[in-house]
């Protein structure tokens, strides 16, 4: 017999003892993968491969930006395309009827956004007429909306000169999902339209969105503008897209902790399960350890059979546990927008694997030197 | 039904002595169940402390004006006709000398770096006058004096202090073009604007480019129902686009902003529960297994398979209630009054203080319970199903 089939004999000698603690490892792992990508998710934003940035006021992003500012980020070299943004705040009839939607410079801005499935003359009628919305697919879906229909769209922060708080628009296009998820449930106005009812911060801009000309020239760009616009009466903060949005994220709760916090409890409680029922499965085979050790087994080679079966059930439980997260993530991210930078990354999996090989020594340690030194005398007179 | 109770007593009894025997495997479980509680716990006291915070802050006195479905001063722009007007309102409360106790404030955002890692967070900054101070009955100044209200000069809250760097007394700190010296530390005791740093309205309206009006506008009222007063002012005007209330009620509709930790503490909860109730399984069938002669023998002498099965789920229920009650205490003792940080509704950071109630405990409690009924079934079922035919195979 081979040490092998001896660990498979060993793990299949009580199946309900051995699926109940695969159970327990599996948990602790998707626990701890989706947190961890999650995390990860949220870190990498900072370094990502996006070319898009977003520039705004360096005291806050609710201080407002000149809007000529787009104009003159766009002569930097290494800018791509550039359009200004300025929340609407909007909502529909009734203010628990929230509108997600942004004023924006039409043409660039479609520019920056190639992923957004729309076809040309969807496109066209959109920049056509300055009281156009452009609709996601989602958000039409989910009022009802059709191509044509004029709709009153409020705000709950922006004053026209005339005292109302609604913009007319006409829903010019829809687009839809691109091949990367383009969140679909936002609308977009013309900045013009929006801006020239509005009462008070005329000409000004909450972010400017940046789209570089690679994603290598990220750093230089976001120094060549916060610099262009140093000691001015408005300075700026470039960040790229992913951390921007970050920011709101761990801002709300210390994700770093919790995430830590939970996958210890869940490690340590897998630790403590794994370690004491494999203590009990050794102590109750110690007759049979006698026998393999009078039939010529050597310590070590009784030590490697006990440890890889510990080893073999929480890289087992381990990676059904990775794989499920990976499926759990591969579907938040369809799902939701919100979720559209999660990914099981090469770092949360590779940590996975270690702690894998961690759960297996430790829990296996124990058992495997107690089978060690089994003394074949006393364990065989006993049975 | 008597000699079941007997039986019973009996078989508790016996379970209770045996756990001596099974010590560690018993602690493992008391452990595994309680680490779930606890992480339950933690999540709960975000949202309790959180909610604490937001009901502890703001009085039913005070009526509170923002722009209509502004929800948030951070949206809200009142102009300054809007305010001339509000200041007519029916029902506002006079100081000694007379003067109309009322509060217009501009609230804007800033970036501040925090002590804990260094990165940017939302600050909030309030534009005050004077009376400001007096419609918070209990500010209170820590050290040093109040901000000249037309210098560009700050206070801080004492929460505002502990969580970002730079903002100690006698330092300054830059916002945009602008050096802004900090005065004093202040403090109104369980509330938001401990959170907040304040300085005068004049040079907050000026150097952020806010003259033509204020973000929100408070008045001390005469009583409880002078709030409605004002609101049927306010809908009687048709100059006035505004929502009123008090300010009790402003804060108090900041409380559900926490929902979505609850959904996801209970989330993770129940995932780690299912780990929890697997090892708990495995555990009780060992027990069973350990025990098997013990149980086999009490069959024979003519104890019911009844017996056995409530001595199983017994003890699974006691160590899981162990378990939960240690968690518990754990959750307790480590995360009660511990400082906690969050986005409230106007985007900015508000500090508060985790906080678990008993209702919570409770809960947790009853989830390792639970863990526990669900843990201990399957293996009960095997405890009754034992031959006394056992005794004499072993």
């Amino acid at each position: 017999m081979t040490e092998f089939s001896l660990i498979i004999s060993g793990l299949a000698r009580k199946k309900l003892r051995t699926a109940l603690l695969l159970v327990s490892v599996f948990i602790a792992f998707f626990v701890f993968a989706v947190l961890a990508a999650f995390q990860h998710s949220l870190a990498r934003g900072q370094t990502s491969g996006e070319t898009r940035l977003i520039a705004a006021n360096k005291i806050s992003f609710t201080q407002s930006l000149p809007v000529s500012y787009s104009n003159r980020i766009r002569t930097l070299p290494g800018v791509k395309e550039v359009s200004h943004a300025q929340w609407f705040g909007g909502y529909v009839n009734d203010p628990r009827n929230a509108v997600v939607a942004y004023a924006v410079d039409p043409e660039p801005f479609l520019n920056i956004n190639s992923d957004m499935l729309l076809d040309r003359d969807a496109r066209e009628s959109f920049l056509g007429r300055r009281d156009s919305l452009l609709v996601g697919r989602d958000l039409a879906d989910e009022h009802g909306w059709s191509l044509g229909q004029q709709i009153p769209l409020s705000t709950t922060i922006w004053r026209r000169t005339d005292g109302s708080y609604t913009w007319p628009v006409v829903i010019r296009s829809i687009f839809e999902a691109g091949e990367d998820a383009t969140p679909t449930n936002t609308a977009f106005m013309h900045f013009e339209y929006f801006d020239d009812a509005r009462a008070f911060t005329q000409d000004r801009v909450g972010t400017i969105l940046i789209e570089t000309e690679s994603s290598d020239l990220n750093a230089t760009v976001v120094s060549a503008v916060d610099e262009f616009f140093a000691n001015s009466s408005a300075e700026v903060k470039t960040v790229p897209e992913a951390a921007f949005a970050a920011a709101f994220v761990t801002q709300r709760a210390n994700v770093g902790f919790i995430v830590v916090a939970v996958s210890v409890a869940g490690l340590v409680t897998v630790l403590l399960i794994v370690g004491n029922t494999m203590a009990g499965a050794i102590r109750e085979r110690r007759s049979e350890i006698a026998v393999l050790k009078t039939l010529g087994f050597t310590e070590a080679r009784i030590g490697r059979i006990v440890l890889g079966e510990t080893l073999l059930l929480s890289i087992i439980g381990g990676m059904l546990g990775l794989g499920a997260a990976w499926l759990l993530i591969e579907a938040a991210r369809e799902a939701d927008p919100f979720f559209a930078t999660l990914y099981m990354t090469g770092p949360v999996a590779l940590a996975g694997i270690g702690m894998m090989l961690a759960l297996g020594t430790a829990t296996g340690a124990g058992p495997a030197i107690g089978a060690m030194r089994v003394d074949v005398i006393t364990a065989l007179r006993r049975a | 039904m008597i000699s079941f109770i007997r039986q019973l007593g009996a078989v508790l009894q016996l379970t209770i002595t045996s756990l001596r025997s099974r010590i560690w495997s018993s602690v493992t479980t008391v452990v595994s169940i309680a680490l779930v509680i606890a992480t339950l716990l933690g999540f709960l006291s975000m949202t309790s402390g959180f909610e604490k915070t937001m009901l502890g802050t703001g009085s039913d006195e005070t009526a509170v004006v923002i722009s209509k479905n502004a929800a948030t001063e951070l949206n809200s722009a009142l102009p300054l006709e809007t305010v001339r007007l509000l200041e007519q309102a029916p029902g506002i409360s006079r100081s000694k000398e007379g003067r109309l106790l009322i509060s217009p404030e501009v609230f804007v955002m800033v970036d501040a770096p925090r002590r804990s890692d260094g990165s940017d967070a939302n600050l909030s900054l309030r534009g005050i006058t004077h009376d400001a101070i007096t419609l918070q009955s209990d500010f209170k100044l820590l050290s040093g004096r109040l901000p000249g209200f037309d210098a560009a000069e700050l206070i801080v809250g004492q929460r505002a202090a502990e969580t970002y760097l730079g903002f100690d007394e006698g330092k300054t700190v830059r916002f945009g073009a602008t050096e802004w010296t900090i005065v004093g530390v202040f403090t109104v005791p369980g509330s938001v604007f401990e959170s907040e740093v304040w300085a005068g309205i004049l040079p907050v309206q000026s150097l952020f480019e806010r003259t033509g009006g204020v973000s929100i506008f408070k008045a001390k009222v005469e009583n409880t129902q002078a709030v409605q007063a004002i609101a049927d002012y306010a809908d009687a005007d048709p100059r006035l686009n505004v929502d009123v209330m008090s300010e009790k009620a402003y804060f108090a509709s900041e409380v559900g902003g926490m929902s979505a930790m609850v959904s996801f503490g209970w989330s993770i909860a129940i995932v780690l529960a299912i780990g929890a109730v697997a090892g708990a399984v495995n555990a009780l069938y060992g027990s069973i297994d350990d025990r098997k002669r013990e149980l086999a023998t009490l069959r024979a002498i003519g104890f019911s398979g009844w017996s056995a099965f409530f001595g199983a789920m017994f003890e699974a229920v006691l160590l899981a209630g162990l378990g939960g009650l240690l968690g518990a205490s754990l959750a307790f003792l480590l995360l009660d009054g511990a400082s906690a940080t969050t986005l409230g509704g106007n985007f900015t950071q508000v500090a508060f203080n985790l906080s678990l109630e008993p209702v919570q405990l409770v809960t947790g409690v009853l989830l390792a319970v639970a863990i526990g009924l669900m843990g201990g079934f399957a293996p009960a079922i095997r405890a009754a199903r034992i031959s006394p035919l056992v005794v004499s195979a072993g």
